[in-house]
């Protein structure tokens, strides 16, 4: 079998990544683009952020909301599906009990022209705070209604299924946080320079990995592309990555599949039936608080007899016997919050191993990964 | 075949509810009542926060609950927020001084590790920890420092969780009520509450009968599908994550939630597009109404999926062309919206009691290696109080 006969766009675009991350931490890591947002004051005055944003953009939200809260010592950061935002989030529920220059609502939308990203802009301007349109597009009518435009300016590349528009919206948000942290005084010049110096490194941690990691892949979607469900699961932060590759399985793949939490998975879905049909990914950062119960999920996973994939910067020595243990780069100590910034990659590129080993093109059949085209 | 045949478990629980509703109300407000005797007054005049959490079916029944504490707490200078289970075991920061802060922590049968956890680390930040269970002699009830017992009227089905999830709910809502009444000074919130459930409770009761008709209709049309999802915004959302839950439970089928606009930018993908069925709930008077219309056309006419619309007006009525099997519920007037929460998920949980049936899939896959104690270790995995 010719493993080059499945090359597809997420493959491709995960090599990108590794030129990608010096672009995106050159245009975000930015002090004067960032304050020709709103001053440092006002940066400084923040306590409260409010993510939202369709698809990918919600799953980018909520990886880096958790970050956020910890590098700029936010009050609260929580990430909102854009249904719930823009059809339900009353004044009070966006202030939670503070003042209107004290929440930010960020909206994510590489286009910036959804219906529902105006909507979700709409309502936080109702709500008398600041708003912000996270977009790679300043004409888009997005930008037009946010209070303030962060452009940024990804290089045209591949992006479909949407993974190079998610890792740079992530890239922004870290840097908002970094920067409110630094308006809070909380982060030194010389700390706001280690982060996307680390965060650079990180990535480009990978690159000697990436073959290994995609021959791993390439081999379990041997199997796994006749499953017809898999779950990801995943805590904080992780909780998110693992939506964002449920995502990549279903516009890949078209297969079934959700996100859960490491506790609530062995209260529910572990009952699924014929559970030796389920692929199971378990996102694990092995500097997580809950990494010690996640281990004990795994467990109880590979027990009931699930096909079991673990994603971790963990030793594989930690997981039971015939689990597929995917090893990942460990971040340094101070920077572990940096892992789910990367994890999305294993379980994408399976995803997509699982679509064209059957040949399907993505994207329901429309997308076309080896043209690169669109059919219709 | 007659759907009397295909009476099962959670059917039955289903239709109890009218009757244990108005029951378990009085039974959580007299323990609510007992409680607040029992916490000292300087205790509970410092919180600020209540932080409320459980696993599965508890957390839903938090959040849930939300828009009540919301309700009648307002202005009182005290917030509820729902926790994950493992959110507040293992991430939620808690100040080494948390006195001004109150968890509630839901397991009915009160033996979960993660729930002992949960109470365990509240005492330690000096919290008012309190365990909502139906199980005094629990695990969960010992480690606590306060119970809060919801004293579920006995019922020969318990399994799977649908009426443990209602006490769970139902006495979440009495203790906003009665928080609110508390912390506000003010009087009449919980026979407002009282008054308008009993209200509510007789008015679903009057529609029980139709809508497990078409349950029973829809779960033979999908009886060969080869799964479901359920599609609903806000609060709903909720609401289709209890009623897949239910499906994982009893007929084993994963069943995904998804919101409305995230349908048609990823789960409207998912193949092949028309052996998925799709549980669309809306309310007519909400502001997603719109997208949740394009969504139901987009979903029947383009992807070709059987759809069953549970909303308060007919598809008709909500101008919806698309063909649908559908039921028309009872929804309280919006301030009190949160009650429609004790019942939305009846016509779902319906039609997967039925699914379980007519496939004759037992529930819980029929115990063998999913009560394994060496594999389900849901008691026993190691308790970590950080």
């Amino acid at each position: 079998m010719d493993k080059k006969h499945y090359d597809n766009t997420i493959n491709l675009q995960i090599k990108d990544l590794f030129t990608l991350v010096d672009t995106q931490a050159e245009n975000c890591f930015n002090k004067d683009k960032l304050n020709s947002l709103m001053d440092m004051g006002d940066f400084a005055k923040i306590k409260r952020v409010i993510i939202s944003g369709c698809g990918d953009s919600f799953s980018a939200g909520g990886v880096v909301a958790p970050i956020m809260k910890q590098l700029a010592h936010l009050e609260s950061a929580e990430a909102s599906d854009p249904m719930e935002y823009s059809a339900f989030y009353d004044a009070e529920d966006t202030l939670a009990g503070r003042n209107a220059d004290e929440v930010l609502v960020i909206s994510i939308s590489a286009s910036g022209n959804s219906e529902r990203i105006i909507n979700i802009l709409e309502r936080a301007n109702s709500h008398g705070v600041k708003t912000m349109l996270i977009s790679n597009n300043p004409d888009s009518i997005g930008a037009q209604v946010a209070r303030m435009l962060y452009n940024v300016d990804t290089p045209p590349g591949l992006n479909s299924p949407g993974l190079r528009s998610y890792f740079a919206s992530m890239i922004a948000l870290v840097s908002l946080g970094v920067h409110i942290g630094y308006a809070k005084g909380l982060i030194s010049d010389d700390d706001y320079r280690d982060i996307a110096i680390s965060l650079i490194n990180y990535v480009k941690s990978y690159e000697p990995h990436f073959d290994a990691i995609d021959e791993q892949m390439f081999a379990l979607g041997q199997t796994w592309k006749k499953f017809a469900r898999v779950e990801i699961i995943g805590d904080e932060a992780e909780l998110f990555s693992a939506q964002f590759v449920e995502e990549k399985f279903i516009e890949c793949a078209g297969i079934q599949s959700a996100h859960v939490d490491t506790e609530d998975w062995c209260h529910i879905n572990f009952f699924l039936r014929n559970p030796e049909t389920v692929g199971t990914i378990f996102q694990l950062n092995s500097a997580a608080p809950s990494f010690g119960r996640a281990i004990e999920s795994v467990k109880t996973a590979a027990g009931v007899g699930r096909p079991v994939l673990v994603v971790t910067d963990a030793d594989a020595s930690e997981f039971p016997e015939g689990v597929s243990v995917c090893q990942l780069p460990k971040p340094a100590e101070e920077f572990s919050w940096l892992l789910p910034i990367m994890d999305f990659v294993p379980g994408s590129m399976l995803a997509a191993y699982c679509a064209a080993l059957e040949e399907k093109f993505f994207f329901a059949g429309r997308y076309d990964f080896r043209k690169q085209i669109f059919l219709t | 075949m007659t759907k009397a045949q295909y009476d099962n478990p959670l059917r039955r629980q289903c239709f109890d509810l009218p009757n244990m509703i108005p029951v378990q109300f009085r039974n959580s407000l007299e323990s609510v009542s007992g409680l607040l005797d029992t916490i000292p007054s300087e205790r509970m005049n410092k919180i600020k926060k209540i932080l409320v959490t459980g696993c599965g079916d508890s957390w839903l029944a938090a959040v849930e609950a939300k828009p009540a504490f919301k309700k009648y707490l307002r202005g009182t200078g005290v917030t509820m927020e729902p926790l994950r289970a493992i959110d507040a075991a293992r991430y939620h920061n808690f100040a080494s001084d948390s006195s001004d802060t109150m968890v509630v922590a839901i397991s009915a049968s009160g033996n979960t590790a993660r729930i002992v956890e949960i109470v365990s680390r509240a005492r330690k930040y000096g919290a008012i920890s309190l365990a909502l269970t139906n199980a005094p002699g629990a695990v969960a009830a010992q480690a606590a420092e306060y119970v809060y017992l919801t004293q579920t009227p006995e019922f020969p089905d318990k399994m799977p969780g649908l009426r443990s999830y209602v006490a769970s709910l139902l006495s979440l809502l009495v203790m906003a009520a009665v928080l609110g009444e508390y912390y506000s000074k003010k009087t009449g919130m919980v026979t407002e509450l009282h008054d308008q459930l009993l209200a509510y409770n007789n008015e679903f009761a009057s529609k029980l009968k139709a809508v497990d008709d078409t349950a029973y209709d829809v779960a033979g049309k999908w009886q060969d599908q080869k799964s479901f999802e359920i599609i609903a915004d806000g609060p709903l959302f909720a609401t289709g994550e209890f009623v897949a839950a239910k499906y994982a439970e009893i007929s084993g089928d994963l069943c995904t939630v998804i919101d409305s606009e995230n349908y048609m930018h990823v789960n409207s993908m998912i193949m092949p597009k028309e052996a998925y069925s799709s549980l669309i709930m809306v309310f007519s008077d909400e502001d997603n109404l719109s997208r949740v219309k394009k969504t139901t056309e987009v979903a029947v006419n383009r992807d070709h999926r059987p759809v069953y619309l549970v909303s308060d007006q007919t598809p008709e009525q909500l101008e919806i062309d698309a063909v649908v099997d559908y039921s028309v519920i009872p929804v309280p007037a919006k301030d009190l919206r949160f009650l429609a929460s004790l019942y939305a998920f009846i016509p779902g949980s319906l039609v997967a009691s039925y699914h379980s049936a007519l496939i004759e899939e037992p529930y819980f896959r029929g115990g063998g290696k999913f009560f394994d104690p060496t594999i389900n270790t849901l008691k026993t995995n190691p308790i970590v109080v950080l």
